[in-house]
């Protein structure tokens, strides 16, 4: 299969320079509209699932390529989550919470509100954060050093008010699960 | 008005939203209907999870979908967040906050900011009472008061009892196992249950040496987590006590010392007053301590010698005054006895200073003279006595007319002299022997003295030869005691000598410069005297 681009920060360009009028920021319906319309024309050329695990994929590489630019490596959970908190907030990405985390089992249980994805999206009966659940799984990893399995449980798309996400670290028995 | 059926339905959602117990069945119209038994199942799962998250049971799982059950689940969320961020909190973790929950979010991040400047306040406190703690010089500890396990404890303690940190790490202490006698610690803790605080108890210890340690101890009952525990702040006294034992023997040895000596060991302060005296005055003048402690310098000393304590106190102030140190005294001083007499004693005083090199008084010793002074006055007496007949000898003599013929010249006053000579001394020799010579010359002097004034002086001048000193005397005087003495003489029987006359020569004092002049003249008269038959008075003018 040939392959042209490999994703770098650094081929993020040079916002500043190259937008000093137009400044930094966009609004969420423009960052949806890609999103979006790239989905369906993915599934249109792989189907649902295959839509899926790209989605999830490339979500994972955001996720590891932001803990890697945008935050500071810490060994203390709580200090991880009130940044990964602070800077999602910052960017306007969500608001992130955690329910349960209990790192010695490797299961967390967190949710995102007002979801840059898809908070405010109509109601389609199934999850669609797939991007954010890669985006998630690789800060969890990142952050711990071993791989996480994240599980959008809820989702606005399904009828409920916030993302919830359920993360389990990735191990002999659930490595089937992905 | 509705129908039949509707006031079913009506009736069946009224007990779903007021009823605790729901026994309403489905309105039978509605019971194979989809979407109703939808509805229905989602207001059922509404009405439990609204009643699980009224009684705070946040894992209860909410199913189903739908903007109420989203809300629910939504507040679950934010509850489980809460619950989550109170727990980091609980952990120390301060830099949790709350955003998503209105006006809670404001009074619980007021409450965590707060917490955390009190939990601060506390540290700060704490570390300030771990380094007062470990910084105390005296050992310090907390125990329980119930079996003495000690449950912090300083540096001092650790140096004191001679353990190493590492020896007492992970190990229960007892404070009873250093206690020296654990009757004495029951009755301290007794005491401290009772009072609630103990103040320099006195307690003895023991380290890992063994070696006892004295120790001053001052307790404070305080709580922890409930359980009453002592404070206890213990001063290492061990070498005091040494130190106090060591002084106080010291002083005993002293005082012994002092006490039993002959000799009188005294302290005075610079205004002349005792403030200790050996016991052993009493035996030197017969007055008990108290009375001598209470007596001024007059009473002490005789005025002659009252003088040398005057000058030596005056002395002893200038030189305190200008700090320079104490000359040490050292004096004979004659000192009234109770009984009325006096006695001679030597008395030599030091400065008495304190560690801070401060004057603070004088030491004396003072020894009692008498029998040095009687045989000085024997000694003084023999160098001027002539062995045999014990009158003055020429050394006297010497003196004496030295003296006289001082006073002669600065004064005007007169004396005379006497020279006499036993006529035929060698008779008295060669006929009885030297012995009834020699007492003849005993006799002679016997006789001399006892009818010469008190202030006249006799002394033997050589051999068989007189000389008498007659002070405040003219030529006339001497003449008239020559003649007295002549015949006196002249009257007496020696014992076996018998009758034995003298000759005499008298010359009084003329301006003579020396007494070779005035002795020459008496010389002369003598001669003269002899010359003219002997047993019988001349005289020059």
């Amino acid at each position: 299969m040939e392959k042209k681009y490999e994703f770098s920060w650094d081929l993020l360009g040079d916002i500043e320079a190259g937008r000093p009028n137009m400044g930094n920021t966009t609004r969420v319906e423009i960052y949806r509209l890609m999103q979006f319309t790239f989905r369906d024309i993915i599934e249109k050329h792989v189907g649902w699932e295959k839509t899926n695990e790209i989605f999830y994929d490339a979500g994972q590489l955001a996720g590891k390529e932001f803990y890697l630019h945008m935050l500071e490596k810490t060994d203390n959970l709580n200090a991880f989550i009130n940044q990964l908190q602070d800077v999602l907030k910052e960017l306007g990405m969500g608001i992130l919470r955690i329910e349960e985390a209990d790192m010695e089992k490797g299961e967390l249980t967190l949710t995102i509100s007002e979801d840059l994805d898809c908070s405010g999206l109509p109601e389609t009966g199934y999850e669609i954060c797939t991007y954010d659940e890669g985006f998630i799984s690789a800060l969890l990893e990142s952050f711990a050093g071993i791989p996480f399995i994240v599980k959008e449980i809820d989702c606005w798309c399904t009828g409920d008010r916030t993302c919830r996400f359920s993360a389990k670290a990735k191990n002999e028995g659930n490595q089937s699960e992905k | 008005m509705i129908s039949n059926e509707a006031r079913l339905l009506l009736d069946y959602l009224e007990a779903q939203l007021y009823d605790v117990k729901t026994n309403q069945d489905i309105p039978t119209s509605l019971a194979n209907d989809e979407g109703f038994l939808q509805l229905d199942k989602t207001i059922k799962i509404i009405r439990a999870s609204v009643v699980e998250l009224g009684n705070g049971n946040l894992s209860y799982q909410i199913n189903g979908k739908g903007y109420v059950l989203g809300s629910l689940k939504s507040l679950q969320a934010s509850l489980r967040n809460l619950t989550w961020k109170t727990k980091a909190i609980a952990a120390g973790d301060f830099s949790q906050s709350v955003h998503c929950l209105g006006d809670f979010s404001d009074s619980f991040n007021s409450m965590t900011k707060k917490l955390e400047v009190s939990i601060h306040e506390i540290k700060e406190i704490q570390e300030h009472f771990k380094m007062i703690f470990d910084t105390i010089p005296d050992m310090t500890i907390i125990s329980n008061i119930e079996d003495g396990t000690v449950i912090a404890y300083n540096q001092a303690f650790l140096e004191t009892m001679k353990f190493t940190k590492e020896e007492l790490e992970n190990k229960t202490i007892l404070i009873t196992d250093y206690c020296n006698d654990l009757g004495e610690h029951a009755k301290f803790i007794e005491r401290l249950k009772k009072d609630s605080f103990i103040k320099n108890a006195e307690m003895n210890f023991h380290g890992k040496s063994d070696q006892i340690i004295t120790g001053l101890v001052s307790s404070r009952i305080i709580k922890i987590k409930g359980a009453p525990h002592t404070l206890s702040v213990i001063r290492d006294i061990t070498e005091l006590k040494a130190i106090e034992k060591k002084l106080r023997e010291s002083e005993e040895l002293h005082r012994l010392l002092a006490d039993n000596a002959a000799d009188v060991i005294w302290t005075m302060g610079l205004d002349g007053k005792f403030t200790y005296v050996s016991p052993s005055v009493e035996k030197l003048r017969g007055y008990t301590v108290a009375e001598v402690l209470a007596q001024s310098p007059e009473e002490v000393l005789c005025p002659s010698s009252l003088i040398h304590l005057q000058k030596g106190l005056e002395n002893a102030i200038r030189l305190i005054q200008n700090n320079l140190p104490f000359k040490v005294f050292r004096g004979e001083l004659e000192q009234p006895c109770k009984n009325g007499t006096t006695v001679w004693t030597e008395a030599t005083v030091s400065g008495i200073y304190s560690e801070d090199g401060r004057f603070i008084g004088m030491l004396g010793v003072t020894r009692d003279i008498s029998d040095r002074k009687i045989m000085e006055e024997e000694i003084v007496r023999l160098s001027v006595t002539d062995k045999l007949t014990q009158s003055y000898n020429r050394l006297k003599l010497d003196e004496t007319m030295d003296e006289q013929l001082k006073l002669a010249k600065i004064a005007t006053v007169p004396f005379s002299i006497l020279i006499l000579d036993i006529d035929h001394f060698k008779r008295v020799n060669d006929n009885y022997g030297h012995q009834v010579g020699d007492r003849v010359l005993v006799e002679l002097v016997a006789i001399l003295q006892k009818h010469v004034r008190s202030d006249d002086v006799v002394g033997r001048w050589g051999g068989e030869e007189f000389l008498i000193i007659l002070p405040n005397t003219d030529l006339e005087g001497g003449v008239g005691l020559a003649e007295k003495l002549q015949k006196l003489v002249g009257a007496n029987i020696f014992t076996r000598a018998g009758r034995v006359t003298i000759s005499i020569g008298v010359a009084a004092y003329q301006g003579d410069l020396s007494q070779e002049s005035i002795v020459s003249r008496a010389d002369s008269a003598l001669y003269l005297a002899k010359k003219n038959g002997r047993n019988r008075v001349e005289y020059l003018k």
